[in-house]
């Protein structure tokens, strides 16, 4: 019993990184029907950069966290601007390439800029594991955790309270007639993407004193996390924040009960099955038929 | 000056244009119906009025001012709103956050008190809502999304409100209370555009009309002048004389 | 067998030269090496263009059809070891080739079952999946797979008793190659790679012509994965040692790359998208650290301003119109005699107390309609009246909730629109759609297609007998297009750069074509100008003379009241009056529905 909780433990927190970038998917899905492609590949760099601040440059976690936030949120403007809202005004397909291809520079400039290495990231409050309930848990995953807690119950205020959160539904649902009531929905969609850039950085963030920093660990992140959001539902980003802790803690347990490897193979497999019994995710609702 | 000026406008969807060289204009506190059968352009002329659409030709001036090429949205902060037909309210927000959507452009400036003042206004109209404020605006009937959907509009305090068919889907009896508001609300300085299929509620309602088919203008006047006119009918069910 | 002119033919004989050429020219086993991968590559590059670039579906998993190809194209021919040489000889590597294609395929039916459910970004993050998937068994399962070492040792190809070397099997490859180019340029100017082309630009309008869209994209997945496993052998020979490092995600996403920089949906663009990323990087290997970098830039760069590819916007330039899918028959058949293109027999068309509900509002009411063979019925109503739902359940876009339809006697119990089709219900839609860049006369072979049926054997094997059955449609359709009013020089433009009253007829035509027992068609004067509106009303008569049955959706009431036998007026789901057209205009309820009511109330 104590191994399935602390398997479970674990796995929860690997969840909640889950959880955070695939809401960042939720978050542009909702509002153009499209995504970054290439999310954990953001991760990665908002990792890489938290560790060539933390620690080539030596700046304090507390800074370190709203710069990296702050600058991928920057570049993910950019990002969309390039890479995305062409194709989308064209009305094609293309932005599933070209996201794409900015996740390969962005790996290719990590490989260059920080070697191919692995690059250590001290944890920001220390290692010594906290004992609560006697399961054992480093104060990174219960960072985590608490992280993700938080914005969850950011996103429920900034929709249910906000007059933004408000005006970004209204775009989600449709885009015109937004527009009619003064929205600016070209303004709301390049937000959006830039948050969940922004999101992805912090789930870097999070992740590197675990992990460790190097060019490649967001791409079994990113896709991962577009599992969870798939199987929760694109359109309900709190249900994909919560299935995300699920998700981890059923990787955990396969991992520690099963064949390790088998994690990734289940975890897509499903992904696969519930796509096909059910597109809109369990959370979703199901789009009506545009003309 | 006219509030609104339409000059020769034409447009339409991907490379054909459905409208060709329309023009007319609207003078501050009146009422101009669109009348036609589908596919006449009724639509189409609101929609890019409301600057859904760009022209292709022509142009349209608000005030002096033109508006043909202005995104949307700027055009509904300078005084434009459209109800779009079939009403096309947030299912998911509730009739408040609904109207508070409408209001927008008031609200991210903190105008709250004006808001309020608004929302004063438009339950005087339409005393229904204010029992309904806190319901997932897709629950409510036809009949009360639609007043709904005009109040929405009119909490933008609008200058010119455009109207895509608002007797769709009401009864008869709404739709003379509806058409009654709207005569109230000219009295107020608010000129109004309407796209309508109910023919003769329209005119009564409005000072003039124009009469649209196949994207160009066949018939206009003032509504006297088209309320015993045969012609309209012609318009609508073809003559093979005509 | 089309005959193509000799201009589209000599490319392909240059290329054909020059690579055969090549490695006798060429020093050394490196360059032929990378050569022989060029081709590899290619041939998947070729797989995926026949599903991504002719059928629109974005996969991103070729690589990992590959793989199995390459898998089992090595288990194969290591299981020959204990085989004596002279049997050897004849078998490998060709089971080993069998096998991998085999096992491909299956393996792209299996995931194609989801995978076509679902569209656009969904359908990559699916492929996607499922290359991840494959490439972690690959890692995982050791005791099959040999998990990161790999399966090493693998035979080297042989011809006969004669074991092929590094040039050897450069030819080897190479007319693999060359048999692949030609399966593709035979798949798709036949009438399969017509519906696979038409199906990425308007799955609607094919599946109105009776066609099973599904059963289309399910069979050129399967093909399109097949020829992975193909190259997945070739390259299993090649090397003689694969592990899972040759074929991770990035491996798809290259291949795709290749097909989007050639030029998706050209016969060479997989080829030369190829070429470029293959030998690029050997000729800059002092770079390689940049590699991801500059596939990156060359992948934005090619999406930015070269979105047809190189191929195609060479095509674009130089012919000065794109690339188009079959070449003009070199020979016209005579067909048998002028048939009457007007000679369809229509069925008859009862509807019986149809009603249709969407959530709480109740589209239709009790709707009965008699539609008695070789009339033409109107339904005409305000907005909102339920005329476009009466369509589309009698066209089986969806079912009527109670009610039946009758078509010729026997109920209608087809749930899908090319069901619907099949039996005999053939509709128009009221925003016509051109697909893509068809011709105008490829437009009508979709409706040929849909009544003919489709096989896809048929198309690319097919006998003298079958390909002359392919001319006689072209000769059907220019009949067919000629006698709505097409002239002859226009037939072979694309379809785009007709007017709306060309486009309309076009619509016409395939309709026609695809066998139709009913027609129904959703505002077929919309959009058309007074002599077109004429036009399309004699075209109207002419089909009823000729005995077909017409039931059409009209706001153009000048046109319906010239060609309707029968007006048929709905307002708000229900029929309010149904009679001769001379009643129905001077109809007060018909009036009232209009404009509304005339006493005191308004």
């Amino acid at each position: 019993m104590y191994f399935f909780l602390q398997v479970a433990v674990s796995g929860i927190a690997a969840g909640a990184i889950y959880g955070l970038v695939a809401v960042g998917y939720s978050l542009t899905f909702s509002t153009t029907r499209t995504f970054n492609f290439a999310l954990g590949m953001w991760v990665m760099l908002g990792g890489m950069l938290t560790y060539c601040l933390n620690v080539q440059m030596g700046l304090h976690s507390i800074i370190v966290l709203p710069a990296v936030t702050a600058l991928l949120f920057a570049l993910g403007l950019l990002a969309e601007r390039i890479s995305v809202y062409p194709f989308l005004r064209a009305g094609n397909d293309l932005w599933v390439v070209s996201t794409l291809a900015v996740g390969f520079l962005l790996i290719d400039f990590a490989e260059i800029i920080w070697g191919r290495g692995q690059n250590s990231v001290p944890p920001y409050f220390g290692d010594e594991p906290v004992l609560l309930w006697s399961i054992s848990i480093r104060p990174q995953q219960l960072l985590t955790i608490a992280t993700v807690c938080g914005i969850y119950f950011g996103l429920e205020y900034f929709y249910r309270r906000t007059l933004s959160g408000k005006a970004v539904r209204a775009v989600s649902h449709d885009r015109e007639v937004s527009s009619l009531m003064g929205i600016n929905a070209r303004r709301i969609e390049a937000l959006s993407y830039a948050t969940a850039s922004a999101l992805a950085g912090l789930a870097g963030f999070l992740i590197v004193p675990i992990t460790g920093a190097e060019p490649h660990l967001g791409t079994g992140i990113g896709f991962k996390a577009f599992a969870v959001a798939t199987i929760a539902g694109l359109t309900a980003p709190r249900g994909i924040l919560l299935f995300g802790l699920l998700y981890g803690a059923f990787e955990g347990l396969v991992s520690g009960y099963f064949y390790p490897g088998m994690r990734d193979i289940i975890g897509f497999t499903l992904m696969i099955v519930a796509l096909y019994l059910r597109p809109q995710g369990l959370f979703g609702q199901r789009e009506e038929e545009r003309a | 000056m006219p509030l609104l000026e339409v000059e020769s406008l034409a447009t339409g969807y991907g490379e054909r244009d459905v409208l060709f060289g329309v023009s007319f204009a609207v003078e501050t506190g009146d009422g101009i119906a669109i009348l036609g059968v589908n596919g006449a352009g009724k639509t189409t002329t609101l929609r890019c009025l409301a600057g859904l659409i760009h022209p292709t030709h022509g142009r349209v001036l608000l005030s002096g001012q033109d508006i043909s090429r202005m995104p949307a949205h700027e055009i509904a902060r300078l005084g434009v709103a459209l109800v779009p037909e079939g009403r096309q309210l947030f299912p998911k927000h509730t009739v408040r956050e609904n109207l508070e959507m409408g209001a927008y452009q008031h609200l991210r400036n903190r105008k709250t008190a004006l808001f309020r003042q608004s929302l004063v206004e438009v339950f005087d109209i339409f005393p229904l809502i204010a029992a309904r404020l806190d319901q997932p605006a897709g629950q409510l009937s036809g009949g009360e999304q639609q007043m709904v959907a005009i109040a929405r509009a009119l909490v933008s305090r609008p200058r010119l409100l455009l109207l895509d068919e608002p007797s769709f889907g009401l009864a008869p009896k709404l739709v003379a209370e509806v058409f009654e508001v709207f005569s109230r609300l000219k009295k107020t300085g608010l000129s109004i555009l309407m796209a309508e299929q109910m023919t003769r509620s329209a005119l009564k309602c409005c000072e003039g009309a124009i009469v649209l088919q196949r994207g160009g203008i066949v018939l206009s006047g003032t509504s006297a002048e088209l309320t015993s006119d045969r012609r309209i009918m012609d318009a609508y069910l073809g003559n093979p004389n005509y | 067998m089309i005959l193509h002119s000799q201009a589209r033919f000599a490319p392909l004989v240059f290329l054909a030269a020059v690579l055969a050429v090549a490695p006798l020219l060429l020093e050394g086993t490196y360059y032929t090496h990378l050569a022989t991968s060029v081709l590899i590559y290619s041939i998947a590059a070729i797989g995926l263009n026949i599903i991504a670039g002719y059928a629109g579906q974005l996969s991103l998993a070729q690589a990992a059809f590959m793989a199995i190809g390459a898998y089992s194209a090595a288990f194969a021919s290591k299981s020959l070891d204990g085989v004596p040489l002279w049997l050897r000889g004849g078998l490998q590597p060709w089971l080993g080739m069998g096998v991998g294609i085999i096992l491909a395929a299956l393996a792209g039916g299996v995931l194609a079952i989801p995978v076509l459910r679902v569209r656009g970004p969904y359908l990559a993050m699916m492929t996607l999946a499922f290359a991840w998937i494959v490439w972690k068994i690959l890692l995982e399962w050791v005791s099959v797979t040999g998990g990161d070492l790999g399966i090493s040792s693998i035979p080297k190809a042989q011809f006969g008793s004669i074991e092929l070397d590094e040039r050897g099997y450069y030819f080897l490859a190479l007319a693999l190659f060359v048999a692949v180019l030609f399966f593709q340029n035979r798949l798709i100017s036949s009438q399969f790679g017509l519906v696979i082309r038409a199906v990425k630009y308007g799955e609607l309008a094919v599946a109105s012509a009776g066609i099973d869209v599904r059963r289309v994209k399910f069979a050129t997945f399967v093909i399109s994965s097949a020829v992975a496993g193909l190259a997945g052998a070739l390259f299993a020979h090649q090397q003689s040692y694969i592990n899972p490092d040759s074929f991770q995600v990035f491996d798809s996403v290259f291949i795709l790359l290749a097909v989007l920089l050639g030029g998706a949906g050209t016969m060479l663009g997989p080829v030369v998208g190829t070429t470029v990323l293959v030998v690029l990087p050997e000729m800059l290997h002092e770079f390689a650290k940049y590699r991801l970098i500059v596939y990156g830039g060359i992948l934005l760069f090619a999406l930015y301003f070269l979105p047809r590819g190189l191929v195609g916007e060479m095509l674009q330039r130089a012919i000065g119109r794109r690339e188009r899918g079959p070449g003009k028959p070199y020979v016209a058949l005579k067909s048998e005699t002028t048939q009457n293109v007007f000679e369809v027999r229509g069925g008859s068309l009862y509807i019986e107390h149809v009603s249709r509900s969407f959530g709480k509002l109740l589209a239709l009411n009790d709707v009965s309609l008699r539609v008695e063979r070789g009339t033409i019925h109107a339904v005409i109503g305000p907005n909102g009246a339920g005329k476009t739902t009466l369509i589309n359940v009698i066209a089986g876009v969806y079912p009527s909730d109670g009610g039946r339809v009758v078509l010729d006697g026997a109920q209608m119990m087809s749930k899908s629109l090319d069901g619907a089709a099949r039996l005999g219900i053939i509709r128009t839609f009221q925003n016509v759609k051109t697909l893509g860049d068809l011709s105008v006369i490829e437009h009508v072979l979709i409706g040929f297609a849909g009544k003919e049926g489709l096989r896809l054997g048929r198309s690319l094997f097919g006998s003298r007998r079958r390909g002359n059955e392919w001319l006689r449609q072209w000769d059907k359709s220019r009949e067919l297009l000629s006698s709505l009013g097409i002239p002859h020089h226009l037939q072979e433009a694309p379809a785009n750069d007709l007017s709306q009253g060309h486009r309309r007829l076009i619509e016409i035509a395939r309709a026609i074509a695809a066998g139709p027992r009913v027609l129904l068609l959703d505002e077929p004067a919309a959009g058309l100008v007074a002599d077109e509106v004429r036009n399309m009303a004699s075209l109207l008569r002419k089909l009823r003379e000729g005995g077909m049955t017409i039931v059409l959706v009209e706001h153009n009431m000048e046109f319906v009241r010239s060609v309707a036998d029968i007006i048929a007026v709905l307002d708000h789901g229900e029929v309010v009056a149904c009679g001769l057209p001379k009643d129905i205009v001077t109809d007060e309820r018909v009036i009232a529905s209009y404009l509304g009511p005339s006493d005191a109330t308004s």
